[in-house]
């Protein structure tokens, strides 16, 4: 029997169609405040913001994947990390490094390009090297992952030591990769934290509509790209009418729409949603460290302790599954944040809270990511932030013994890391800007990092500079690309050269 | 000569001019607002308005694994696969509790479909060869969610996802026709006009 359905428009008693919303709330169908309100923005979005939020089908990388660590609230790099002086080299008196609570600055490795501190005397007592036993470990980190990994540091004061510090390159970085086509399952960036930037910091703007997802547990991926509990409403056949319907008629809806370039973007995005996940299943298990036995091998997903990591399992499967996606190219990037860097008052090395042991989960997350990208074979860059750093006092009972005092923002440093497998970056410098001293009568000397260089008192040049190094591993013309996303008014472009620390002619 | 300018372009055309004498880059327009309406429906204005249109609630326990990966402040630059996924994902909870809802209620108290068949053997068989049941509950269905008529075009898709669950169910039971009309009010609810403001 052939079916009739002809159109059959709602009607009033009295016989007229309900066309105004008095209409439909008369007869009991408006509801939701907001529902009935024109459509305004996504008629007026420009090109450009229509773009970002594209859904690339390539899945080969064509930037180098990168994880951005933001370590809240002023972690000592620059008491594990040397500082440099405006030469490159060692501070001339070697006291001045007990600022940073560095004993022997000459007990170092330049392993990684920029010496890192090894030790400093009976653990128990006077505290040890957490990045260095981290960077050290062989449950942590192969040999042949360390050899081709490379760091260098920005000597760069903190002057906010809040989240308004602009110094995270994330935006940056993300707006970049995506432009370059990455992302290949998800359209942003993956992060450990809500937020704009991915982190805890804030990002310079950047003209993008780019964003991180923040979870909080591995499944929070997984999931957040699946059918969730439709999978368990609808068969496997109803949900794919569902997705492709879906489509339709969102196409159709966005039709009227006179920005060609947002409806496009629109229908994109949303196709690209409900395309991932092909089984329409109610996980997405592509996303799924666990079902890759590199990821579940090097963060021992497996296990319930990783000695040496001070991460449980369930922030090893967080971290693992920013880093598993980040590296596949997945996701277009990520972001790591870590808690309980102010760690100044916790002053006695032997207690749990100690900043040491803070800086050996820093260090084992920076090991274990580098190790996958090493299994996989693909270059990661790396760029560590912070609010500040810690110092210690005039008191010589405190000086050098990995009894921090108090907040220093002088003492602030980023790191700018890059693994390569096939092999080491050269590298440019060790260390952009430097630090100076000042000699005090009968103490040791102050130290700070010197705030007349490019980064030395801005965290907005600190993030453009570390993007800068991002876009020099992965281009020849630095300047061509960075202009693309920031503005001479921005950043001077005669700074640029000067805050590389990474080859751009070095390309492996 | 008469201007043929549909009223949206009009719009657009004359917030980008503003935009652009105001000298404001692309992230200050997405923070722009004429009118209170911003882009698309954050995710109280999501829960709020299925929960409005359909008349029934969900868990919170269910509310709260969705609301972190939706918008959070209705900006077109948050929607993106996950947000998308997860709007489609509360638009199908809500929608499966309305439909049982419906067919839990009899005819004169239920919202839309008032004189469906939704639980009896024959309730498939009867929406199978019943035109205008089709007609009416596609329409119910977007007066409802959308709260204005369906385009022609849309019912000409939400026909053929009847015909295409139809012939996926075969002879169905009266859960498969509740699953279809789950399927269309989802289609429905989770639409670029459902999901944005």
């Amino acid at each position: 029997m052939k079916k009739q359905r002809k159109k059959k428009s709602a009607v009033y008693a009295n016989g007229h169609k309900l066309v105004t919303r008095r209409d439909f709330v008369a007869q009991g169908l408006a509801a939701a405040g907001g529902a009935l309100a024109v459509p305004t923005l996504l008629a007026t979005l420009g090109p450009k913001a229509a773009y970002a939020n594209a859904c690339p089908s390539l899945s080969a990388h064509r930037q180098i994947p990168f994880l951005v660590f933001d370590c809240i609230g002023g972690i000592g790099l620059s008491a594990s990390w040397l500082a440099l002086d405006a030469n490159q080299q060692l501070l001339a008196d070697p006291v001045a490094y007990r600022r940073m609570a560095i004993l022997d600055p000459s007990n170092t490795t330049n392993e990684f390009g920029l010496p890192l501190i090894k030790g400093h005397g009976d653990p128990a007592v006077v505290g040890f090297s957490g990045f260095y036993n981290a960077l050290t470990n062989a449950n942590l980190i192969s040999g042949g992952a360390r050899a081709n990994f490379r760091v260098g540091s920005l000597a760069a004061q903190s002057t906010n030591d809040t989240s308004l510090n602009a110094h995270h390159p994330g935006l940056l970085l993300l707006q970049s990769t995506m432009d370059a086509g990455g992302g290949e399952l998800f359209s942003g960036g993956f992060a450990d934290r809500q937020g704009r930037s991915g982190g805890y910091s804030v990002s310079p703007a950047v003209q993008n509509s780019h964003s991180y997802f923040g979870a909080t547990r591995r499944t929070d991926f997984t999931e957040g790209l699946s059918y969730g509990l439709i999978a368990q409403i609808l068969k496997p056949q109803e949900r794919g009418i569902v997705a492709r319907f879906l489509q339709r008629m969102s196409e159709s809806q966005l039709a009227g729409l006179g920005n060609l370039a947002l409806r496009d973007q629109y229908s994109h995005v949303l196709g690209c949603a409900l395309n991932q996940n092909l089984e329409r299943t109610e996980v997405n298990t592509r996303l799924d460290p666990l079902n890759d036995p590199d990821a579940v091998d090097v963060f021992k997903l497996n296990q319930t302790d990783l000695a040496g990591s001070r991460m449980s399992k369930a922030r090893r499967e967080l971290v693992a599954a920013i880093a598993y996606n980040t590296i596949m190219g997945h996701c277009a990037g990520g972001t790591v944040s870590f808690g309980g860097c102010d760690y100044h008052n916790n002053a006695m090395p032997a207690t749990g809270a100690h900043g040491d042991n803070k800086d050996e989960e820093v260090g084992a997350t920076l090991a274990l990511c580098v190790e996958l990208a090493h299994r996989k074979g693909i270059p990661l860059y790396i760029a560590i932030i912070s609010d500040g750093s810690v110092g210690c006092n005039d008191d010589a009972a405190n000086l050098g013994e990995r009894r921090w005092t108090s907040d220093s923002d002088a003492n602030g440093m980023a790191l700018s890391c890059i693994y390569r497998p096939t092999g080491a970056v050269d590298q440019l410098r060790r260390q952009i800007g430097h630090y100076r001293m000042f000699a005090q009568a009968a103490k040791p000397p102050v130290v700070s990092a010197d705030p007349s260089t490019a980064v030395g008192n801005s965290p907005t040049n600190v993030a453009h500079a570390l993007f800068a190094n991002y876009l020099a591993l992965n281009h020849t013309d630095v300047e061509r690309e960075f202009m693309k996303f920031v503005s001479a008014d921005t950043f001077p472009m005669r700074l640029l050269n000067g805050v590389l620390i990474f080859d751009p002619d070095d390309k492996g | 000569m008469k201007l043929n300018i549909k009223s949206s372009q009009l719009f657009s055309s004359i917030v980008m001019l503003l935009v652009s004498a105001c000298g404001l880059n692309n992230n200050e327009l997405q923070s722009f607002n004429f009118n209170g309406t911003i882009g698309i429906k954050n995710f109280r204005e999501y829960e709020s308005f299925l929960a409005g249109t359909t008349g029934v609630t969900l868990p919170q326990a269910s509310i709260d694994k969705l609301q972190p990966r939706l918008s959070q402040r209705g900006r077109v630059m948050e929607a993106n696969p996950v947000s998308f996924m997860a709007m489609t994902m509360m638009a199908g909870q809500f929608c499966q509790t309305f439909v049982t809802s419906l067919s839990q209620t009899s005819g004169a108290q239920r919202r839309i479909l008032k004189t469906a068949d939704l639980t009896s053997a024959g309730a498939h068989a009867s929406f199978r060869s019943d035109g205008e049941l089709q007609a009416t509950t596609v329409g119910e269905l977007v007066r409802l969610l959308l709260q204005r008529e369906p385009s022609d075009e849309e019912e000409a898709i939400l026909y053929a996802a009847i015909d295409e669950t139809l012939a996926t169910q075969g002879n169905g039971t009266a859960a498969d026709l509740r699953a279809l009309i789950t399927i269309l009010c989802t289609i429905v609810a989770s639409s670029a006009d459902g999901m944005r403001v």
